[in-house]
């Protein structure tokens, strides 16, 4: 389970790993307490177990941003695929004075972006496919019709509302970070946030 | 003061809404990438930092082909402008036509140029102390002779002192020993001043010739000039009268 991006850690020296004969296991337990942002490092000087650990941090919160963002799964896969691979060309260049966090989702976005460029008009074409999206079989068992609704009534917020939503939602990135990340002021997002919120509070109350 | 107080009551709500809706949406995170794309997307995480280890590992012999590769290159440069220096000393005219041969063997040439510009009487007793190591280059010095004769290059800027003693000392029909040696070096005086006086003396002629097939009446002073030069040397009929 994603427990959330390690934002306010200070850049500091990368730990190196216990000395002495290394289990698996212990191995593993170091690589869970390292930060987002140290991992990242250890990824970039060629330690392919410190991705294996932020992949399994980032995966699901990178794929639902996706996935409630664009019609079908195999564009949503795309998308994703494509974000990952452009972190992963990408290694050297990350400083660890930005969150990783951060980092990662301006280059989400702006892949989204390039996608929506590429595939325009997006309109209400691509808001009503969203909204004709249904839940997997188990998560419907799993979260039945809150679950279904919930997802409806964001996919059919505006494009710029449901990715401010979804970023502050799925990331728990300050409103600042979100601003910094979409390149728009504090306020719009405050005001994107807040006619998103209000929507999906009426839609809900319904 | 009421509507500061309104914007707070608004930011309130507004963040209980954003939290509630947070914690609605908590419950919903259940929806992951399928399993083959995890897959995909570490696989080609994996190979691109073992891609770097390689190189890494390897880095050494960048460095080392790098420092190869500049080695040559120098080599080349220093090999090539050889030819050049030996015609900067003047020890070669600087004839396109001759640039083959400069270009054949051109550290063999600059040797044997340079060791007949500096042969001394004091260093003819040491080149013939060193006389097997001359008897190795025997071959050299033959190369070195026909090349000269091909390219029609003047005897006099060629033929060293040393070169003629050591093709003298090792005919067979010489045989060893200091008398000899001796003999040896005092026809090799002989031989190198006969062959650096003719083709100068010939060209010359030449010359004279040319002047006076091109009616230039400075032939006849020239030719006095020739003669007081070399008073022994045959003139052409065209020239006797």
């Amino acid at each position: 389970m994603w427990e959330g991006p390690a934002l306010l850690v200070p850049p500091t020296r990368i730990p190196h790993p216990p000395l002495g004969v290394l289990s698996r296991i212990s191995y593993a337990a170091f690589m869970r307490e390292m930060t987002d942002e140290q991992l990242m490092q250890q990824y970039a000087h060629g330690n392919a177990k410190a991705f294996d650990q932020l992949y399994a941090r980032h995966r699901g919160a990178l794929y639902r941003y996706f996935r409630r963002q664009v019609r079908d799964e195999a564009t949503a896969n795309d998308l994703y695929q494509g974000v990952w691979e452009k972190i992963i060309r990408a290694r050297r260049k990350y400083r660890s004075s930005s969150p990783f966090t951060a980092w990662m989702f301006r280059i989400a976005h702006n892949h989204l972006v390039d996608h929506y460029r590429r595939t325009q008009p997006l309109t209400t074409t691509e808001m009503d496919s969203l909204a004709d999206q249904r839940p997997e079989p188990v998560q419907h068992a799993v979260d039945g019709q809150q679950w279904q609704h919930l997802q409806e009534n964001i996919a059919a917020l505006p494009p710029e509302q449901r990715n401010t939503l979804l970023l502050k939602l799925e990331t728990g990135l300050k409103m600042e970070e979100i601003a910094n990340l979409t390149g728009v002021s504090r306020e719009t997002v405050k005001s994107r946030l807040r006619y998103a919120v209000n929507k999906l509070k009426r839609s809900l109350v319904e | 003061m009421n509507s500061m107080q309104d914007n707070g009551a608004h930011d309130r709500s507004f963040k209980d809404d954003l939290e509630k809706l947070s914690q609605a949406y908590q419950q919903l995170k259940t929806e992951n990438p399928p399993e083959l794309l995890d897959q995909a997307v570490l696989n080609r995480a994996h190979r691109a930092v073992e891609a770097q280890a390689r190189w890494l590992d390897f880095g050494w012999i960048h460095g080392l082909t790098t420092a190869a590769v500049v080695v040559l290159a120098l080599s080349i440069i220093l090999t090539q402008s050889q030819p050049l220096r030996f015609e900067e000393n003047g020890m070669l005219p600087a004839d396109p036509a001759r640039k083959d041969v400069g270009r054949a063997k051109p550290a063999l040439i600059a040797a044997k140029a340079q060791a007949g510009a500096k042969a001394r009487p004091a260093a003819d007793r040491e080149e013939l102390d060193e006389l097997p190591a001359t008897k190795a280059a025997r071959s050299e010095h033959a190369l070195l002779e026909e090349d000269m004769v091909q390219a029609k290059v003047p005897a006099e800027v060629s033929v060293s002192k040393q070169a003629v003693v050591t093709l003298a000392v090792e005919s067979p029909e010489i045989g060893s020993g200091p008398a000899k040696i001796d003999a040896v070096k005092t026809d090799a005086d002989q031989i190198v001043a006969e062959r650096s006086q003719l083709p100068a003396a010939e060209a010359q002629l030449q010359a004279i010739l040319m002047l006076k097939h091109a009616g230039n009446d400075r032939w006849k002073a020239e030719l006095k000039l020739f003669i007081e030069s070399y008073p022994d040397y045959p003139l052409p009929d065209e020239l006797e009268n």
